[in-house]
């Protein structure tokens, strides 16, 4: 694949978890700025995405895109050796992390359809992490976003396509 | 790292790290004790407390009434002078009919207390009242000498009267103390001053109503329902007390609004001589009402209330918006006011309010990151919490119960109760330790806590705590004391409010409130509790009287039940 489509689709991923973020951020900021509770504070777009099965869509479908990136700049990097060194590092990290937000998402779909508990919908379903630790929701997965997308953020400056070098003409006297 | 706060982790933790406080470490010359020793057995199966909470009897569902808990109540309901125990029960509502195949549904129960052993009386008694339940106050509501009980439900309140010969009668109608729908936390105190004692009951949850905008997390998913405020009439022409509900008489700001209530407490936080009433709400915020007394009383109030609550929670700094369980009061930094302890989600950390009113107003300031090496703010969702000198040194320590909710496994989620000595006998004043492993808590094991209550069980002058834990036995945890001394003051009647003083030979003083209500859905001892530590000797016990009058009692005899008379 071209490497600057490569480029282009790591660029559109990169957007995409922005703006997500944005929306955990947005979300810190009213619980603990604004003093809004938890239960009302729900980020940007308010109560319209904010729902289970839209988490567990937008989490395990980034997790796809990252996978199909991986995998297409390793099949290029057999042939081309990556702007980095630490680029295949980059991006597994960037799959592991969001490969584990996932879980927790996937967790939290079970846990709404088949732990009694949860499946009249009075309660959030917590996942792995805050169940275990007690952290609140909000905060976990603000932490579990946030390697997610210095992650993507790194990976759009350092796995920029590099400018063919100009050769300067010399004048040999 | 499980130990870290949402405040710690939400307000990037590293820089906290670098940030130590240090409390300050002010000798008291007038409070001298040992070291304090407490360790507590739960010794309710030895003393015949059989008691098992019938929630999730056939697996956890999503029940939020069972969830929720249920208190219990100390009284001496046959005036013989050993505290007998109800226990509130509950059920989760789908198993009803299970539970009537098996034989009936369940049954709150009562406990006589002879010499410090219990005999079941609940079936004797009429007290077995087969309820949702969720919290109880003991209190003499028609002063005949008889505690009664006030039960809150999932639908009807029920209000026990005290026959006065062991038996009860259930009167809440005729008295005027109806409750329709899930009410939680009940508090009895007079607040115009007319020697009659009213009732405030708070209102959680609207299980009919859905809350047509929410998108997560119970309470929220449904409306909630308003505070009431029963004044007492006194008694009728048939002797019998009555009540009107005056919570939209009384105009009160936010009083009547459709919040979550689950803790309250009646305590005379400004000294006005007249008690407040501050509100733990679940994740609304939380409310402080300050008494204002109608000038002339109640004959001059058109209303015949006699007072005015004014809501000053968020001028007061009390008004947080986590979600509040459980409320104790206390004078936890022995200056003389009567401080508060609020039990919020595990994640939120519990707050401890500090009173620093002084004479421009009501004012608190949260201690829980400044409490010596712990924090009293807690990393568990906690519920019943009770100030008390469990090792009688002088000062008030703190312990509260825990468990998680949602509940989805009873195991899974239960919780260790936790204590924290106070060190201010010992000189750091409004310092705490942890005293939770040496105390043999933690031995005790994780307990679904909801109600706990704090009492004297066995008289012998050291605080003993009940513990109703959702779908699991009673605990009761014996306090095995010190050598330290004790004095306990028994007022001769029913005075909620009244605040008892120990003046100690050095001129330091012990100031307790008594409550009816308090903690999580609880009543504990009645009684003014003292620990005076090595002393031989008080100077004097000073009582005043809800009316303002004060009774000195000189030399009181120490390590016994006195009795005092207004």
């Amino acid at each position: 694949m071209n490497l600057n489509i490569l480029y282009a689709r790591l660029g559109i991923v990169f957007l995409v978890q922005t703006g997500h973020y944005a929306e955990h951020v947005t979300q810190l900021i009213q619980i603990y700025s604004q003093h809004v509770t938890p239960a009302q504070a729900h980020g940007l777009l308010g109560t319209l995405f904010d729902f289970e099965w839209v988490h567990f869509v937008y989490n395990v479908g980034l997790e796809i895109m990252v996978i199909v990136l991986w995998l297409a700049y390793r099949r290029r990097w057999r042939t081309a050796p990556p702007a980095v060194p630490w680029g295949p590092t980059l991006l597994t990290s960037l799959m592991l992390f969001q490969g584990y937000h996932s879980i927790e998402h996937i967790v939290k779909v079970y846990q709404y359809l088949f732990v009694p508990t949860y499946q009249t919908g009075l309660w959030v379903p917590p996942g792995i992490l805050p169940y275990l630790s007690g952290w609140p929701i909000f905060l976990v997965h603000f932490w579990l976003n946030t390697p997610v997308w210095f992650a993507l953020l790194a990976a759009l400056w350092f796995l920029r396509p590099k400018q063919p070098t100009r050769r300067r003409a010399t004048l040999e006297v | 790292m499980r130990a870290l706060g949402l405040r710690t982790i939400g307000t990037l933790g590293p820089l906290l790290l670098l940030i130590a406080c240090v409390a300050p470490s002010t000798p008291n010359a007038n409070l001298t004790a040992s070291p304090g020793q407490v360790h507590f057995t739960d010794v309710a199966g030895e003393v015949g407390l059989d008691f098992q909470h019938s929630a999730f009897h056939w697996g956890v569902t999503a029940d939020p009434v069972a969830m929720m808990g249920s208190g219990l109540c100390w009284l001496d309901y046959d005036q013989d002078g050993w505290l007998d125990l109800f226990v509130v029960n509950s059920y989760v509502e789908l198993e009803a009919g299970q539970w009537e195949a098996e034989g009936g549904l369940p049954r709150a129960a009562l406990f006589r207390n002879v010499n410090g052993q219990f005999t079941e009386v609940s079936q004797a008694s009429g007290a077995n009242l087969p309820l949702r339940g969720a919290g109880c106050v003991a209190a003499d509501l028609n002063q005949d000498g008889w505690p009664d009980l006030y039960v809150t439900t999932a639908r009807f309140a029920a209000l026990l009267w005290n026959n006065g010969d062991g038996t009860f009668s259930e009167g809440a109608r005729a008295a005027g103390v109806e409750a329709y729908g899930w009410h939680t936390a009940a508090t009895v105190g007079d607040l115009n001053g007319d020697g009659w004692p009213d009732l405030f009951v708070a209102g959680y949850v609207d299980l009919n109503n859905r809350n047509p905008n929410a998108t997560v997390g119970f309470p929220n998913t449904h409306l909630g329902r308003p505070d009431l405020l029963f004044i007492n009439q006194g008694r009728d022409a048939h002797g019998q007390a009555t009540f009107s509900e005056v919570s939209e008489k009384l105009n009160a700001a936010t009083l009547g609004e459709l919040e979550y209530g689950l803790g309250a407490l009646f305590t005379d936080l400004d000294d006005d001589v007249d008690l407040d009433l501050y509100v733990a709400n679940d994740t609304n915020p939380n409310r402080l009402y300050r008494n204002d007394p109608w000038p002339g009383g109640r004959a001059a109030d058109p209303t015949g209330i006699g007072f005015r609550f004014t809501e000053i929670g968020g001028a007061a700094h009390v008004d947080d918006n986590k979600s509040g369980m459980g409320v104790a009061g206390g004078d936890y930094n022995a200056d003389g006011r009567f401080d508060l302890f609020v039990t919020n989600m595990g994640w939120q950390e519990n707050s401890v309010y500090l009173n620093q009113s002084a004479e421009n107003g009501l004012r608190f300031q949260d201690m829980r990151d400044d409490s010596g090496n712990v924090q009293l703010g807690g990393r568990w969702t906690g519920w019943g919490a009770t100030w008390a000198d469990f090792d009688r040194d002088t000062d008030l320590d703190l312990l509260y119960v825990n468990g998680r909710i949602p509940v989805i496994d009873l195991k899974a989620d239960a919780e260790v109760a936790q204590v924290f000595g106070n060190l201010t006998a010992q000189g750091q004043i409004g310092q705490f330790e942890d005293w939770t492993q040496a105390s043999g808590l933690a031995q005790v094991g994780p307990l679904l806590g909801r109600g706990a209550a704090a009492a004297d069980y066995d008289n012998d002058g050291d605080l003993d705590v009940a513990i109703n834990s959702v779908g699991s036995p009673l605990v009761l945890l014996r306090n095995e004391n010190n050598a330290n001394h004790w004095l306990t003051v028994q007022l001769d009647g029913f005075y909620p409010g009244a605040v008892i003083t120990a003046v100690l030979p050095g001129g330091g003083e012990l100031r307790r409130e008594i409550h009816a209500g308090s903690s999580y859905l609880s009543s504990e001892d009645p009684r003014g509790v003292f620990g005076v530590g090595l002393v031989d000797k008080i100077t004097e016990i000073k009582v005043r009287w809800p009316n303002g009058h004060e009774t000195r009692l000189t030399d009181p005899p120490i390590n016994q039940i006195s009795v005092i008379q207004p």
